[in-house]
């Protein structure tokens, strides 16, 4: 029933919240009447709920029985279910994520997965909102819907029996439990909903711990890149520039012992030394692009792609509307789209291809895609580089690519305009 | 050693030398140059492996040879040349390298006795120069980069020489005769001598009147810092 009430609702059931001003409207009515329904449904599954936790809570003295074990293995999943389907109904309404991570247990082999469950905060969790959603939290999901029909039922019942003192106090009733209704409904369920978040969500504890495991890893993996650019550029300079000028300086030493002797020689020799000159010049150039090209930080992330996009042998869209952001930013996504482009250029096959990108104050969302034959491989070396370049801004890559249908690669970090 | 050195002298037209270097550019530059001035170059490699063999055989009088080669482009030509120093002590080795280490050069002079060099890749360019220290080499005499000198020199505490004898000291270094350091500091080879004499007496080191023998008995006092 919960698992309906998640998916098969109209979205904007599942609304988040927002502040409901105390002004009569047909807007504010409908909204008290939206999570009036919430409310009541919230209250309704707190009944399986409370049937669970009365379960889990009789099994414990059994435990040792077989009943008692067979009855936990069955149940504790059953009412993973029920909280999985709140945390996702409470992270829509309110808007933030209310999330919890198992621990990891074979369910199929009853004994370690009993074992494990019991160790696991996340499970305790669960048990603790069985109680809570059957007990206290159906009673408080249970005030909005019974202020706005209460009164109502009574004087129906009321008139079916006949009664006129009952008709009467439950017409006079009527009036304050709507103007109650009206002002509680919003604060009731958005305290149920706090309260739902209070006991499913991970603690903050475990979700820093998270982080900074994530965080860990993205610096290794920075660290490691970084490593591996600065020896690709030592190398590029070593064999490129570096060579070709020192190539053209032994040629110059050369026709310089030979200009009285061999002036022909003499001659050539220069000539070649030109030619490396600026051939180094060339390779220079390149290589200052690889590190930071010079467009990017005259023109930004927008002037940047439109350059990327000229050189690439098909048409490419470009539709970015995105201002200056921090320069480690732009450099990021500009090699993550560079990378993509290339990709494009290289593998796809397009027609054509497109850079779709906006900024939303809060985060920068850039999608590169194609019409091209598909198939891309997200583990693949490049792209698993940009991911891995993204995720030191705490930034994701999403990559898309079924056989024949193109590719879409979606790319996300958080960042603020400067 | 002198007859060695009278025995370079003699052949002196007629130098052979291999070249070890894997950047086609550069390799095809130093031929150029080496048989210009009249150095016969008898193999030219590519890779430390074909080094290794190439050093071997005993028709050279000269190896110049990159530091950086395949496989690894790290340090194996260094490395290679240490190697085959280590069972021939005397073969003579020149270095060349587009960065100098002092650690390398440290190396390359305690493996061995004399007949080597260790050059920045910008020296070539000097063309004369050049040559002028491939045949040192050959001849058994040293042929040490400025930038390393400097590297040695400043790691040792030389407070009791004068400036001027620091000055000799490092062309010494730098494997220079006494005829080159007289004419780069504009002074006599006789004085040229006292103050060599004088850096030998205040380094505590044994004289000796082989030019080539007291250039590497101070390299050595360089390098134990």
């Amino acid at each position: 029933m919960r698992d309906s009430f998640a998916v098969g609702a109209r979205a904007s059931w599942l609304a988040p919240l927002r502040a409901v001003p105390a002004r009569v409207d047909r807007d504010g009515f409908l909204e008290r009447l939206r999570l009036t329904a919430v409310s009541a449904a919230l209250a309704a599954a707190g009944i399986p709920a409370l049937a669970l936790a009365l379960v889990m809570t009789g099994a414990f003295p059994s435990l040792l029985s077989l009943t008692g074990f067979l009855m936990l293995w069955l149940v504790v999943p059953v009412a993973a279910y029920l909280t999985r389907a709140h945390r996702a109904v409470t992270t829509r309404l309110l808007g933030e994520p209310v999330v919890a991570q198992y621990a990891d247990a074979d369910w199929r082999n009853p004994v370690t997965a009993i074992a494990t469950w019991a160790r696991d905060p996340v499970r305790w969790r669960d048990f603790a909102f069985c109680w809570y959603s059957g007990t206290g939290g159906l009673l408080m999901s249970l005030v909005p819907p019974v202020l706005l029909v209460g009164p109502a039922i009574h004087v129906i019942i009321g008139l079916a029996q006949g009664s006129v003192v009952w008709t009467v106090i439950a017409s006079v009733l009527i009036g304050p439990s709507l103007l109650v209704w009206w002002f509680v409904a919003e604060p009731m369920v958005r305290g149920r909903l706090r309260a739902d978040r209070g006991i499913l969500d991970q603690s903050r504890v475990q979700r820093l711990q998270q982080r900074v495991d994530q965080v860990v890893r993205s610096r290794a993996e920075t660290v490691d890149h970084n490593a591996a650019e600065l020896r690709r550029i030592e190398r590029d300079l070593h064999d490129g520039a570096q060579a070709r000028i020192a190539a053209a300086g032994m040629n110059v030493g050369l026709a310089e012992k030979l200009i009285h002797t061999d002036p022909d020689a003499a001659a050539e020799l220069l000539r070649e030394a030109r030619e490396s000159t600026v051939r180094a010049l060339e390779e220079l150039r390149t290589l200052v692009r690889g590190i930071h090209p010079p467009v990017l930080a005259d023109r930004g992330l927008v002037g940047g792609i439109e350059a990327l996009a000229i050189p690439i042998p098909i048409p490419v869209t470009v539709a970015l509307r995105v201002p200056r952001l921090p320069g480690p930013i732009e450099s990021a996504v500009y090699f993550a789209v560079a990378e993509c482009l290339a990709n494009v250029a290289k593998h796809a096959a397009a027609t054509r291809a497109w850079v779709v990108g906006e900024h939303d104050g809060e985060r920068l969302r850039v999608v590169v895609g194609d019409d091209g034959r598909g198939g891309a491989d997200p583990r693949g070396d490049g792209l698993a580089g940009v991911a891995r370049r993204l995720a030191a801004f705490d930034g994701t890559l999403e990559v898309t690519s079924p056989v024949g249908q193109g590719t879409e690669v979606r790319m996300e970090v958080p960042c603020r305009a400067i | 050693m002198p007859g060695d050195l009278r025995a370079a002298d003699l052949r002196a037209g007629g130098l052979r030398a291999i070249v070890a270097e894997d950047q086609t550019l550069l390799r095809v530059g130093l031929i150029r140059i080496l048989e210009a001035g009249g150095i016969d170059v008898v193999a030219a490699v590519d890779s430390a492996d074909t080094l290794a063999e190439a050093l071997t055989h005993d028709d050279f009088d000269v190896a110049i040879v990159d530091v950086r080669l395949p496989p690894t482009f790290t340090t194996e030509g260094l490395q290679t040349v240490v190697r085959a120093r280590s069972t021939r002590p005397d073969l003579p080795v020149l270095i060349l390298s587009q960065y100098v280490e002092p650690l390398y050069a440290r190396e390359l002079l305690a493996a061995g006795r004399g007949s080597v060099g260790y050059l920045l890749k910008d020296r070539v360019v000097d063309v004369d120069g050049f040559l002028a220290a491939v045949r040192q080499v050959a001849a058994g005499g040293t042929a040490l980069d400025p930038e390393v000198v400097a590297g040695l020199v400043n790691a040792r505490p030389l407070d009791r020489l004068t400036e001027r004898e620091r000055e000799v000291l490092t062309l010494m270094a730098e494997g220079r005769s006494n005829a080159a350091i007289a004419h780069r500091l504009h002074i006599t080879e006789k004085a040229v001598d006292k103050h060599i004499n004088n850096i030998f007496t205040k380094l505590d080191l044994p004289p000796t009147p082989d030019d080539n023998r007291r250039v590497l008995a101070v390299l050595a006092w360089l390098n134990a810092g």
